[in-house]
């Protein structure tokens, strides 16, 4: 349900104000990595490729990496390094920080949608 | 110029993260690095080809650059590591001025006490040494 929700909320607004569309689509996308995050560590390209699997979440390739940076830097997720094939690896894990940025998100579209849903019948 | 390989890509990408910390701009590289090698394995492209996929090395910069400066401020000086580096210096030359302030009390002390007592210190027993 939410994410359905939150592909409408993400489409309605990607054609209009551009600074408005840039911070709600870096928060949406923030929103996605932490929720794959929380099912397992992974690194830059896996979560790439999990995003492309959505069209709403599709992104460019590279275009993770700012963005992995600030949830690092902003104490949501941690990250350490493995060895694969002669290189190193960087793997990313939600941090408990990170788990109560997700339910705090949820609990907000939530209370959104509940609020539309309850003027829908008033068209 | 167009990039053509993925370590002409990583070197153009270097150069334009020169403002990062060291350390920061090598794990950024790194990262990059095995995304790139790992689409070549998977996606069985050519190199031109992942790359063309890829955020040009500008772009990736330019949004690599923006975060820090709105993580850290524009100054690159501000960023976390450089300013470790900068508090651990401060401590170091506050340890010095301490030790430096120390000695030469000490040695001031020994040179007054020795003067009040008529007592010619070292040298004179050096002299004396030397005459013998």
């Amino acid at each position: 349900m939410i994410e359905v929700y939150v592909s409408m909320i993400y489409t309605t607004y990607m054609d209009n104000n551009e600074k408005f569309n840039n911070q709600l689509r870096k928060g949406f996308f923030e929103l996605a990595i932490l929720m794959m995050l929380a099912k397992k560590p992974m690194y830059g390209y896996e979560l790439t490729k999990g995003l492309k699997e959505s069209e709403v979440f599709s992104i460019a390739d590279g275009a993770i990496y700012p963005i992995l940076k600030r949830l690092t830097a902003n104490g949501f997720v941690d990250t350490y390094t493995e060895e694969h094939d002669g290189r190193s690896r960087k793997y990313y894990k939600i941090k408990g920080e990170g788990k109560k940025l997700i339910k705090e998100i949820k609990g907000d579209l939530e209370f959104l949608y509940n609020f539309f849903v309850k003027f829908e019948g008033d068209e | 110029m167009k990039v053509q390989t993925i370590s002409e890509y990583l070197m153009l990408l270097e150069g334009l993260l020169q403002k990062l910390p060291k350390g920061d701009r090598e794990l950024q590289i790194a990262e990059v690095k095995d995304h790139l090698l790992q689409s070549l394995l998977d996606d069985q492209k050519s190199e031109g080809e992942i790359i063309s996929n890829f955020l040009s090395p500008e772009e990736l910069s330019n949004r690599i650059l923006s975060e820090y400066n709105e993580l850290y401020g524009s100054d690159s000086t501000s960023l976390p590591h450089t300013k470790q580096r900068k508090s651990k210096l401060k401590i170091a030359l506050i340890i010095i001025i301490v030790l430096l302030v120390i000695w030469v009390l000490l040695f001031w002390g020994l040179f007054t006490f020795n003067k009040q007592e008529g007592n010619n210190g070292g040298v004179v027993i050096i002299e004396e040494i030397i005459e013998e």
